[in-house]
């Protein structure tokens, strides 16, 4: 049902400074190269701010070419350290300052990011990184990622109505796994049932991560809704429980009879292991 | 207009600048130019001949700043149009005379894969490959029997030999035949959910229902799977009806 939102995490991203580290996923992407990691990168400084087109850069190299608010681009690149740099469109590093940083982000082999050049909670640019969550989730499930990123007070996430993420502030994230289906997902005034950005209709697909991010300034009236879909997160079902017994006894493979008590002790083991994956934090 | 001859003017007037800065440079000779000013010339600076041993040796487009050739890292990854089609609503199998009406079904509460309740119908695994599309492992369960309601759809699954074809028909109307390749039993303990699931790789049809020994309250201890490739139909006729 969805109204059993069971499992929501609240935390703190990692932001900027520092030799962050990024994680290696436990399930990588199946078509990347092993030592690649994935790298998303989502303009969220709106526009009229001075950042309207902007270059990307890790290090010396060119990563996004004239990005522009409310972009998102993905990108899969060799895993290692980066110095990752904002610079205003057709400056360089060889000749001007980034206008936003972020030095010695580790992305290890496997890994799975987002960084986002964005507003913060004071309207000022800044420029965080969030690791992408792309553990599987069970079968029949859906995975959503709320990210404050606007200059906005804190909020509630609501989906079909019910409160997924509460006093989200910006730059935390709250992240949720969910029957897959179709949502309307709003967002409101912490406390509140004053609607600061939509409702959207948000369709949550078995398997992937839907990831939203706020942005934008609520002083401007520029909030928003951006979304970033991760697929391939499939979790397996637990069986094919097919047959009620009414024919027993006829068509049964003699061959499998011998087996059978035994793999019916081994079936309930394998009954608690589903269970026990269930009930992960 | 008079605005017209300005580009002119101001490739005269950038002419004349560079032949200063070139002249500054000669003042100066020996250091290098500093990248402010060199991102800041005119590209076609080379045509500035009065000092061709100058800094601004590069000939340069007018039009291009960036001082140096620009490296650039990642690679995109483009926007994956999710693999969708038509949902089946039919399976026929002639081999074990079987017509059957196929509904969407997903998991119950406890992960297990939801069978039809009438075991007359038999459920495609929505939230895997769809039939027809050409990638990954579609998967229609079926009810070998239920109690108190008899013989199910896929009772005689077991019967198929490989070549059998088993016609799948989409909301569209389109029909998808796939040819048996492969009949066996496998015990639920050990059932290769991922390859039976995969979202990916060769088009697969897969279906699958219950075999082995049954327990009450348990169930069967084996699941049968039978896997089919797509083909056609008509080479499967066997030789002697064609001969007839």
């Amino acid at each position: 049902m969805k109204t059993s939102l069971t499992t929501t995490r609240l935390r703190a991203c990692a932001i900027v400074a520092g030799a962050l580290v990024i994680p290696a996923g436990l399930f990588a992407a199946p078509a990347m190269a092993a030592e690649d990691a994935t790298v998303s990168v989502l303009h969220a400084i709106p526009a009229g701010l001075g950042a309207d087109v902007v270059d990307v850069y890790a290090g010396d190299a060119l990563l996004i070419d004239n990005f522009t608010p409310g972009s998102l681009e993905t990108l899969t690149v060799p895993a290692g350290s980066y110095d990752l740099g904002v610079y205003a469109d057709g400056s360089t590093p060889a000749d001007s300052d980034a206008v936003l940083s972020a030095m010695g982000v580790e992305v290890p082999a496997g890994a799975n990011a987002t960084v986002t050049a964005n507003l913060d909670t004071t309207g000022a640019p800044a420029l965080n990184v969030y690791v992408n969550d792309i553990s599987e989730v069970m079968a029949g499930e859906a995975r959503l990622t709320v990210r404050h990123i606007a200059a906005a007070p804190a909020v509630d996430v609501r989906a079909d109505g019910n409160v997924i993420a509460a006093k989200l502030v910006n730059p935390n994230e709250a992240i949720v796994d969910v029957p897959a289906g179709p949502y309307t997902a709003d967002v409101v005034l912490a406390g509140t049932d004053t609607v600061a950005i939509g409702p959207a209709d948000l369709d949550l697909k078995e398997g992937t991560n839907t990831i939203v991010y706020a942005w934008g300034s609520a002083e401007a009236g520029t909030l928003a809704l951006a979304v970033q879909t991760i697929d391939g997160l499939d979790g397996m079902p637990g069986g094919v429980p097919a047959g009620g017994g009414a024919a027993s006894g006829s068509g049964t493979n003699p061959a499998l009879i011998a087996a059978g008590l035994m793999t019916v002790a081994a079936a309930g083991v394998a009954g608690a292991a589903v269970r026990l994956n269930r009930s992960r934090a | 207009m008079k605005t017209k001859p300005r580009p002119a003017h101001i490739v005269m007037g950038i002419s004349i600048l560079l032949l200063v800065v070139s002249s500054v440079w000669s003042a100066v000779a020996g250091l290098g130019s500093s990248s402010n000013h060199n991102s800041a010339l005119p590209e076609n600076a080379g045509t500035s001949r009065t000092n061709p041993t100058g800094p601004v040796a590069t000939p340069q487009s007018i039009t291009t700043i960036p001082p140096a050739p620009i490296t650039r890292i990642g690679e995109v990854v483009p926007d994956k149009q999710p693999v969708s089609g038509p949902a089946p609503v039919a399976v026929e199998i002639p081999a074990i005379d079987i017509v059957s009406k196929v509904i969407p079904v997903g998991v119950d509460a406890d992960q297990q894969v939801v069978i039809p309740q009438d075991i007359s119908q038999v459920g495609w695994y929505r939230f895997g490959a769809t039939p027809g599309t050409g990638v990954g492992s579609s998967v229609i369960v079926g009810h070998r029997d239920g109690r108190g309601y008899g013989i199910g759809a896929f009772y005689d699954l077991g019967r198929l030999g490989i070549g059998d074809p088993i016609l799948v028909t989409n909301e569209s109307g389109v029909k998808v035949t796939y040819l048996v390749t492969g009949v066996e039993s496998i015990t639920k303990s050990k059932l290769p959910f991922r390859e039976l699931f995969r979202e990916t790789g060769e088009e697969t049809l897969t279906l699958i229902s219950c075999i082995g020994l049954y327990e009450p309250g348990v169930g069967y201890d084996a699941n049968i799977i039978v896997s089919a490739a797509p083909g056609s139909s008509i080479i499967n006729l066997p030789i002697n009806s064609q001969k007839s």
